[in-house]
């Protein structure tokens, strides 16, 4: 078991190093940072003290070891565009991505389970049918057109909510039904798949030979059982719902981290898009690693090695 | 490295599926069939097939008609966009580039993710360690945010988006392909040649990759949904390809501004990225239970 955790931590810290070293050896192929942050009329020996303060007279791999000194420290450089350090940056952005991601991931859940044990309960009938229908198109729909398509329907027609930008809680509603749409059609399928071999089982049929009410049995003995795979896939999909906040951001105009990025991309900020790029694999890398010790203790059946 | 986990997890679930589908699956999936061969004449025959010319502006009238049923003409039967361009003559150049982008992504992607596979699975070992922990690594990283990075650097191109996407997809061939190369090893006809003093390369070639084809091909079909929804995402963020070339995503992004007044413009090229994904997983959910249903957890 501790074997097992140590392997894991290692390759996390691994990751984030390889991580770090493709994001600085990208920096770098931009080009001198020189050439970004200094005037044309700068003269040589300014050139050349901005070059030593910066330590770019360094060997790479010294640039690369006062690169990671800073990051450690939580500095992440200045935004080319707006001259703020990138972290105070993201970290107002941070917020905003979270709450829609959690809310997101909330409706992945409270839509996925249910749905997915109606579909089991119900197996080749037209709830089963009509689920599946609800995750197909998830998993087949761009989310940018599951987007659209909410703005048109409920925003512009029936004008029941805003369009985009982020006001009350109603103006979360389409970005977090449109983040979380994937996920809960694949969170159906897992637990209606589970559901169905759970329901096979000798338990479950003795619990319903000794006459527990059908409803019961279902939630008691049945989903139970059924839902480790589906935990874990829930720890996931909170992390794949970070990244997925960068397309449904940018159609809700919802000021988080995706929106940060699109606007570095339309105005070359590469300091930001690199910040957000670090920020992301440790929520994602540090999810997948406390989901990983989660289910260890879960799931008493599994073996690690 | 959650990801491999949750494999071994699902493995159970299987058996399930197999016997859940049998009677619906059994059958030719007809809907994708058809799909996928209108997509397919839409791709090749664009010219030929496209009512106008998809990057042709049309005159101030042109602009923003409706589709026929919604109050427009059969002249445009899917309509007009901000430009007076005719919507179904884009989309049909607009199936040329994604299935072209397919393709090629699909065969670097595929053949590179292969050959680890295969090597990974034969040699086992450290080579092995090291390269799973590399594909691990792959999956940990957010694909779509170095896209928007490198769209920085080196702004976006047509060629950069293959790379990208090809980066997308050779880890899922790698992993299943190592998986099976593992167990074919052990074959007798494997060991055989080995004795026999054939090479490493020819064992590979000749003796393992024919047995892992079959999951190569289950692996692709799935993979393409895939692909055309990664760089349909791109190219409606921008760091795709790049206009004027058109591209479904881009043209969903372009007619997004419009949606109160013409809907279609922005609507439409999703709905031809939904089916077209929609086609190709039920047609691999059709290919992997023909061929080898104890690929269910894919």
């Amino acid at each position: 078991m501790q074997k097992f955790l140590f392997r894991r931590f290692a390759a996390a810290v691994v990751t984030l190093l390889t991580v770090s070293v493709l994001v600085f050896a990208l920096a770098r192929m931009q080009g001198d940072p020189r050439t970004i942050l200094l005037s044309d009329d700068t003269t040589q020996e300014d050139y050349d003290a901005w070059g030593r303060e910066f330590g770019l007279d360094k060997p790479i791999a010294v640039q690369y070891l006062i690169y990671m000194g800073k990051l450690v420290r939580g500095d992440l450089g200045k935004s080319v565009l707006q001259r703020v350090p990138v972290s105070k940056l993201i970290w107002s952005r941070i917020p905003n991505s979270a709450q829609l991601a959690a809310l997101a991931f909330f409706f992945s859940i409270i839509i996925g389970v249910p749905l997915g044990v109606l579909a089991a309960v119900t197996r080749g009938g037209v709830w089963d049918y009509l689920a599946r229908s609800f995750a197909i198109i998830g998993h087949a729909a761009p989310s940018f057109w599951i987007g659209l398509v909410l703005i048109f329907v409920f925003a512009v027609s029936l004008e029941w909510l805003p369009t985009s930008r982020k006001s009350g809680l109603d103006s979360m509603i389409l970005p977090a039904i449109t983040l979380g749409w994937g996920s809960a059609g694949g969170q159906l399928r897992l637990v209606r798949s589970s559901m169905l071999e759970v329901l096979d089982t000798e338990y479950v049929k003795l619990a319903r030979a000794k006459g527990v009410p059908g409803l019961s049995v279902i939630w008691k003995h049945a989903l139970r059982n059924a839902m480790i795979a589906p935990l874990t896939f829930a720890g996931l999909t909170l992390a794949g719902l970070i990244t997925g906040t960068i397309v449904v951001e940018t159609i809700f105009a919802w000021p988080g981290l995706g929106l940060l990025s699109i606007q570095a991309l339309n105005n070359s900020d590469y300091p930001v898009i690199q910040g957000v790029i670090l920020m992301v694999t440790l929520v994602y890398v540090v999810t997948a690693f406390g989901v990983d010790i989660l289910y260890a203790y879960l799931d008493p059946r599994i073996k690690y090695t | 490295m959650a990801a491999t986990r949750i494999a071994g997890v699902l493995a159970p679930s299987r058996s399930i599926g197999i016997r859940g589908g049998v009677s619906t699956l059994q059958r030719w999936p007809i809907s994708s069939i058809i799909i996928l061969t209108a997509l397919f004449i839409a791709a090749v025959g664009a010219p030929w097939v496209a009512p106008y010319d998809p990057s042709q502006d049309g005159s101030l009238d042109d602009r923003h008609i409706p589709p026929m049923f919604f109050g427009g003409t059969a002249e445009h039967i899917l309509g007009t966009d901000h430009l007076g361009r005719d919507t179904l003559s884009r989309l049909i150049y607009g199936a040329r580039i994604s299935m072209l982008v397919a393709a090629i992504v699909l065969v670097i992607g595929g053949g590179i993710g292969t050959l680890i596979g295969l090597v990974s699975g034969y040699f086992g070992g450290w080579v092995d360690e090291v390269l799973m922990r590399i594909v691990d690594i792959k999956f940990s990283l957010p694909l779509i945010l170095i896209a928007l990075a490198l769209a920085i650097i080196w702004g976006a191109s047509i060629q950069l988006l293959m790379g990208l996407l090809a980066f997308l997809i050779w880890g899922s061939f790698s992993r299943q392909v190592r998986g099976e190369a593992l167990v074919l090893k052990e074959t007798d006809y494997v060991k055989l040649a080995r004795v026999a003093g054939a090479s490493t390369s020819r064992i590979l070639y000749k003796h393992i990759f024919p047995g892992v084809m079959n999951t190569v091909v289950v692996v692709a079909t799935f993979q393409v949904g895939s692909v055309i929804l990664a760089e349909a995402s791109l190219s409606f963020l921008g760091a795709g390809i790049p206009p004027p070339t058109p591209a479904w995503g881009s043209m969903a992004a372009a007619g997004r501004l419009y949606i109160t007044t013409a809907w279609w413009v922005t609507l439409i090229p999703g709905l031809a990225i939904a089916l077209t994904v929609i086609a190709f997983t039920l047609l691999g959910d059709w290919i992997r239970d023909k061929v080898d249903p104890r690929l269910r957890q894919l």
